[in-house]
C-alpha cells in the first residue's frame, strides 16, 4: 500500500476550504475543511446525518455552498453544475448506479461523448477505446455486452470505467460495496488500489469500517457537519474511528452481559425450511438469551426465521413457543403465541414508507388494543409517544412519514412496532444494517434490556463485530442447515469463518 | 379536507357554475332531484370500486355485474299475470255528500283494499246483504273510492265484497311474483359471492384483478343475456308500491334561489326532494368511512393497500381483506343493479350498464383514490361521481350534441387528473424543501 510521504508534501488534487452549507432548519456542514493529494485514498466517515452526502455533493457541483471554497490542483473553483465538476475531472460513483441498463457496455462508457465523425457513430474506435479503459479496472469483457446481463460489481467497474474515460482525477464513491459479495469487494478493492498507483486521487465513503481500514491513506471523520479529526497510517483502528465518530469511549459500545438463561422460550424440532428440503434444523432459545445466526449471504438464514415466523411455509417439524406448539404457520399466529420479526428490508417489509411513525408504530398491535375493533387516537398516540421516548426516535412528530426519518431511526420504529405485543421470542434479521453508529449502540441497548427482561433474541447477522460482541451463542448457517454452534467462549472470527465456509467439519 | 381532494371540489362547483351561468334550468328542482338520484347511484359502485382500488386491485365487472342483477332480480321475481274475479273487502265508508233535491236515495264512497278493475256506471257492488248501484269512482286524498248508491243497506268496514256487470263478475288482471325483497336479498347474496370468488381468485389464486374481473366483466354480460333470452325484462306494472317506496323521496330539503335562477318559480326558497337512494348512499357512505377510518380494519386494509407484504410481516389478514374488498364491491354493484332496475323499471341485458365500471374507476380517482393502492377518500370519491352525471346533464342543458358527451366526460377527467397531479406534484416539492431542511443528508 502506497501511504508514502512524498505525496504529502505535493498539491493537493482538491482542497475543501471552510465550507458551510445551511439548510432551513439546519447547519448541514459547518466549517469543514479537507484535502486529497493525488493517488491517495482518502475515506470520509461519520454517522448519517454528520454531511458526508452533502459534503460530496458540494464536491460533485450538485449543489454549491454557502460558504467557503474548493480548490483543485491549487486553482480555485466553482461548480454551478455537476457538467462543470466532470468536466474539471471530479466523478461521483453513486449508492445507486447512473447506467442505462439495455445499451451496451461501451455505449455507457460514451454516453454523451460518443467518438464520430460528421455525425456518424464511429463504433470501431468506441469498443477499442471502451476495451481499454475496462483493462484499466481489471474487467476482461466484450465492449459490446448489453449492461444489464452484467452482475452488479461488474456494472459499478463500468461506471468507475466510464469516470476514468472522461479523465477523472478525482472519483468519489460512495457505498460501494454496499450491494457487493465479499469476492466482488475484493476486486473493487484491487481496482482501488490500482486508481491510486496511476495517480487518482480517491474519496471513499463507507460504513464498513474494516474496508476503510484495507483502503484508506487518511481518514476524515465528520461529526455533526464538523470536521472531527483526522487518521493517518497506524492511527487508522476501529476502535478509534468509532470513538471520533461518535464521540464518546468505546468501552460501553456493545452492552451486552450474559444473563443466567431460564427456560426454554423458543423450541424448533426437525423444522424443514422450503429453500433448503434436504434439511432439518433444530434450535433452541432459552430466556434472557441472546443467539446469533451467523453465516454467509444465502447461507439460508433469512429463509430460516422467516419460516419461523409463518411467512414462509414450514415443509415438516415443529415449533414451539413457551411449551406451546405454533399452529397453522401463518404469521397472525405466530405473532398470537408470542413472536416477533423485524425483517433484513425494512423499507419493503418491515415499515409502511409513507406512513407516520404512530401507524408504523401501532400497526402490528391494533388489532389487541384495548379499544379494537375500534380505533383509538388517544391510546395511539400515548404508546406512541412512550415508544418514541423509550427507543430514543428522533422524529419531528408522530405524524411524520417514516420515509423521512434516517435509516437508524426508522430501524427503531421497524422494532419499536413489536414492543407493544411484548414478544417472547424477537427474531431480528441484520438489526443493524444500514444504521449509523450512534444507533445501532441504541439498538443493541434495547437489544440487552429486552433480554434482561427475558426475552429470547435470534438475530441474523453479517457483521462479525455484532456477532462477536452481542452473542451469548451462535448459530452459523451452511448451505440451508445449522454447520455448527459456538459458545461466547468458543467465539472468535476464525471459528465463525470456517463454519460458515463449511470447512470446519462439526457434528450438530 | 385534504389538498388532494380539492381539485375535485372546485371542478364540481366550476361545473355547477358554468353551466346555471348559461343555462338557469340545471337549478330546477327537477333536475337537481334527479342529479342526487343518478349520483348516489353511480356514488354506490364507485364507493366499492374505491374499496378494491384501496387494495391496489382493480374491478372490472361492475357494470356487467349490474344487468346481471337487473335480470336475476326480474328472473327470480317470476312476474305471472291471471284474470280473476274481483273480490275485495271494504276499507273505508262514509257518505259521498248531502243528497241533491230530487235524488231519490243517498249516495255512499267505498273504499275498497284492493286496487280497483276498470269500472263502468251500471255495474254493482254485491255484499252479503244487498246489490249496490255503482255510480262511479271518485279521487278522494289520492285514492280512487267507488260512489255508490247506498239505499237502505250501506256496506259495513271489513264487509267482503264483490263486483258484477250484467249478471256476470268484473274480472280483472293481477299480477304475481316473490316480495322483492326476497329478490333483493337474493341478489345481494349472488353478488356477495361473485365478489367472494374474485377475492378467493385475488387473493389465494395469486391471479391479477384485472384479469379477472375483465373475465368476470364477458361473464356475467354474457349470463345476463342468456338467462334474459336477450331480450329486455322488466317489471311492467307490478311492484309498484316497492318501487314507488324505493325510488321515491325521503323527505324535502329547501333551496335558496334556485326555482327564480331556473324560472320555474317565483318562491325565494324552492323545496327539493331528496330521494331515498341518496339517503342509502349516505348511510353506505357513513359506514365506509367509519370502517376505513375508525375501526382497526380500515387501518389494516389501508396499510395492506400501499404495502402488501410489510402488513403481511406485521400479522395483518391480507387475504382475507382483500377477499372483503371485492365482496363489498361486488354486493355494491348488485345494490345498485337492483336500484337502477327501479328507476330504468325495464332491464336491457345487453346494453344496461355499458361502461359503468369505468365511470366509477373514474369517479374513486379523482376523488382521491390511487391506482397504486394504499389511499381511500370517501367523499372525494362521491364528488367524482356527481362530476359525472354533472357532466352529462351539463351537455345536454348546454345543447352540446349528444355525440360530444364522451369527449367532454373524458376531457374533464383529464383536467381534473391533471390539476391533482399538479397539487401533488407542488407539494410534494414543498415537503421534499421542507425535508432537505430538516437533515443534512
Amino acid at each position: 500500500m502506497s501511504r508514502s510521504a512524498d505525496s504529502v508534501s505535493s498539491t493537493p488534487r482538491m482542497r475543501v476550504h471552510s465550507v458551510c452549507k445551511r439548510f432551513p432548519g439546519v447547519q448541514a456542514l459547518a466549517d469543514v475543511s479537507l484535502a486529497v493529494r493525488p493517488g491517495e485514498v482518502l475515506a470520509v466517515i461519520g454517522e448519517n446525518g454528520a454531511g458526508k452526502s452533502t459534503l460530496m455533493k458540494i464536491m460533485a457541483g450538485i449543489q454549491p455552498p454557502d460558504e467557503g471554497s474548493l480548490e483543485m490542483d491549487g486553482r480555485p473553483v466553482e461548480f454551478t453544475s455537476p457538467a462543470e465538476a466532470i468536466a474539471a475531472g471530479v466523478a461521483l460513483i453513486h449508492q445507486e448506479l447512473n447506467l442505462a441498463e439495455n445499451l451496451t457496455v461501451a455505449e455507457n462508457i460514451f454516453l454523451g461523448r460518443e467518438p464520430r465523425r460528421w455525425g456518424w457513430l464511429r463504433s470501431g474506435p468506441m469498443q477499442r477505446q471502451a476495451a481499454e479503459h475496462l483493462r484499466s479496472v481489471g474487467l476482461d469483457i466484450d465492449p459490446a455486452t448489453t449492461l444489464g446481463e452484467l452482475p452488479l460489481a461488474a456494472q459499478q467497474l463500468v461506471e468507475i470505467a466510464k469516470a476514468l474515460s472522461a479523465n477523472a482525477s478525482l472519483v468519489i464513491m460512495d457505498e460501494p460495496t454496499s450491494s457487493l459479495s465479499a469476492r466482488e469487494t475484493q476486486r473493487l478493492f484491487t481496482v482501488v488500489d490500482r486508481l491510486r498507483r496511476q495517480g487518482v486521487s480517491i474519496v471513499y465513503i463507507s460504513h464498513r469500517l474494516a474496508e476503510v481500514q484495507r483502503l484508506a491513506d487518511r481518514v476524515e471523520v465528520l461529526r455533526d457537519g464538523r470536521n472531527a479529526g483526522t487518521l493517518c497510517g497506524e492511527e487508522i483502528t476501529h476502535d478509534a474511528m468509532v470513538s471520533r465518530m461518535v464521540g464518546r469511549d468505546l468501552n460501553q459500545f456493545f452492552p451486552h452481559s450474559p444473563h443466567a438463561a431460564g427456560e426454554v422460550r423458543l423450541s424448533v424440532r426437525g423444522l424443514v425450511v422450503a429453500t433448503a428440503p434436504q434439511h432439518t434444523i433444530d434450535l433452541e432459545v432459552r430466556a434472557g438469551e441472546v443467539v446469533a445466526l451467523a453465516g454467509l449471504v444465502g447461507a439460508g438464514r433469512s429463509e430460516l426465521v422467516e419460516t419461523i415466523f409463518g411467512v414462509r411455509p414450514a415443509l415438516g417439524g415443529q415449533i414451539t413457543v413457551d411449551g406451546k406448539p405454533l399452529r397453522g404457520g401463518t404469521v397472525a399466529a405466530s405473532i398470537r403465541h408470542g413472536v416477533a420479526l423485524v425483517p433484513e428490508d425494512r423499507k419493503a417489509t418491515g415499515l409502511l414508507l409513507d406512513s407516520s411513525v404512530r401507524d408504523n408504530m401501532t400497526l402490528a398491535a391494533l388489532g389487541d388494543a384495548p379499544s379494537a375493533p375500534w380505533r383509538s387516537p388517544t391510546w395511539e398516540q400515548r404508546v406512541t409517544s412512550e415508544l418514541i421516548e423509550r427507543l430514543g426516535v428522533r422524529t419531528a412528530t408522530q405524524n411524520t412519514p417514516v420515509a423521512t426519518l434516517s435509516g437508524g431511526n426508522q430501524q427503531k420504529v421497524a422494532l419499536g412496532k413489536w414492543l407493544l405485543r411484548e414478544p417472547a421470542v424477537l427474531l431480528l434479521d441484520e438489526p443493524t444494517r444500514g444504521v449509523d453508529i450512534g444507533a445501532k449502540h441504541e439498538i443493541y441497548e434495547l437489544i440487552e434490556s429486552l433480554s434482561a427482561d427475558g426475552v429470547a433474541v435470534l438475530f441474523v447477522s453479517s457483521e462479525m463485530e455484532e456477532v462477536l460482541g452481542m452473542a451469548d451463542r451462535a448459530l452459523v448457517m451452511h448451505e440451508g442447515r445449522i454447520a455448527g454452534e459456538l459458545d461466547r467462549s468458543e467465539l472468535s472470527e476464525e471459528a465463525l469463518m470456517q463454519l460458515a465456509v463449511g470447512t470446519a467439519r462439526e457434528d450438530t | 379536507m385534504r389538498s388532494r381532494n380539492l381539485g375535485i371540489f372546485v371542478l364540481l362547483l366550476a361545473i355547477v357554475g358554468l353551466t346555471t351561468w348559461f343555462n338557469g334550468l340545471f337549478l330546477d328542482p327537477g333536475n337537481i332531484r334527479s342529479l342526487i338520484r343518478d349520483t348516489s347511484l353511480y356514488g354506490l359502485i364507485s364507493i366499492g370500486v374505491a374499496f378494491v382500488i384501496i387494495t391496489g386491485g382493480i374491478d372490472l365487472s361492475i357494470g356487467s355485474l349490474i344487468a346481471l342483477s337487473g335480470v336475476i332480480f326480474i328472473t327470480i321475481g317470476d312476474f305471472q299475470k291471471y284474470e280473476v274475479d274481483y273480490q275485495s273487502s271494504v276499507a273505508a265508508v262514509q257518505p259521498f255528500r248531502e243528497p241533491e233535491p230530487g235524488e231519490p236515495e243517498p249516495q255512499t264512497v267505498v273504499r275498497l283494499r284492493d286496487r280497483l278493475p276498470t269500472v263502468r256506471a251500471g255495474d254493482q257492488l254485491q255484499t252479503e246483504q244487498a246489490s249496490l248501484l255503482v255510480l262511479g269512482t271518485e279521487r278522494i286524498e289520492g285514492q280512487t273510492w267507488l260512489r255508490v248508491r247506498s239505499g237502505g243497506s250501506p256496506p259495513t268496514i271489513g264487509q267482503a265484497v264483490a263486483l258484477t256487470r250484467s249478471g256476470q263478475s268484473v274480472r280483472h288482471v293481477i299480477t304475481a311474483h316473490r316480495s322483492p325483497w326476497t329478490c333483493g336479498a337474493i341478489v345481494l347474496g349472488f353478488c356477495a359471492v361473485v365478489g367472494l370468488v374474485h377475492g378467493l381468485l385475488v387473493a389465494w389464486g395469486r391471479l391479477q384483478p384485472f384479469v379477472v374481473t375483465l373475465c368476470g366483466l364477458l361473464i356475467y354480460r354474457g349470463m345476463a343475456r342468456i338467462l334474459s333470452d336477450d331480450t329486455a325484462k322488466g317489471f311492467g306494472n307490478a311492484m309498484l308500491e316497492f318501487r314507488q317506496s324505493v325510488g321515491g323521496a325521503a323527505f324535502e330539503f329547501p333551496l335558496p334561489f334556485a326555482g327564480r335562477i331556473a324560472g320555474t318559480s317565483t318562491a325565494w326558497v324552492t323545496w327539493i326532494e331528496f330521494p331515498w337512494t341518496g339517503v342509502l348512499l349516505a348511510l353506505v357512505t357513513a359506514a365506509a368511512w367509519i370502517f376505513l377510518y375508525k375501526t382497526v380494519y380500515g387501518r389494516h386494509l389501508l396499510a395492506l393497500g400501499q404495502n402488501e407484504q410489510a402488513a403481511l410481516y406485521s400479522g395483518i389478514a391480507t387475504r382475507r381483506l382483500t377477499v372483503l374488498a371485492y365482496v363489498i364491491c361486488s354486493t355494491l354493484a348488485g345494490l345498485a343493479g337492483i336500484l337502477f332496475l327501479v328507476d330504468w323499471t325495464t332491464m336491457a341485458p345487453s346494453t344496461a350498464g355499458n361502461f359503468y365500471e369505468l365511470y366509477a374507476i373514474a369517479a374513486a380517482v379523482l376523488g382521491g383514490c390511487s391506482l397504486r393502492g394504499g389511499q381511500g377518500a370517501l367523499l372525494g370519491v362521491i364528488a367524482g361521481a356527481a362530476v359525472m352525471r354533472c357532466l352529462y346533464k351539463s351537455i345536454d342543458l348546454l345543447g352540446i350534441g349528444k355525440e360530444w358527451e364522451f369527449v367532454v366526460i373524458g376531457t374533464a377527467l383529464f383536467a381534473g387528473v391533471v390539476f391533482d397531479e399538479a397539487v401533488r406534484r407542488y407539494s410534494a416539492r414543498k415537503k421534499l424543501a421542507a425535508r432537505a431542511g430538516a437533515t443534512s443528508e
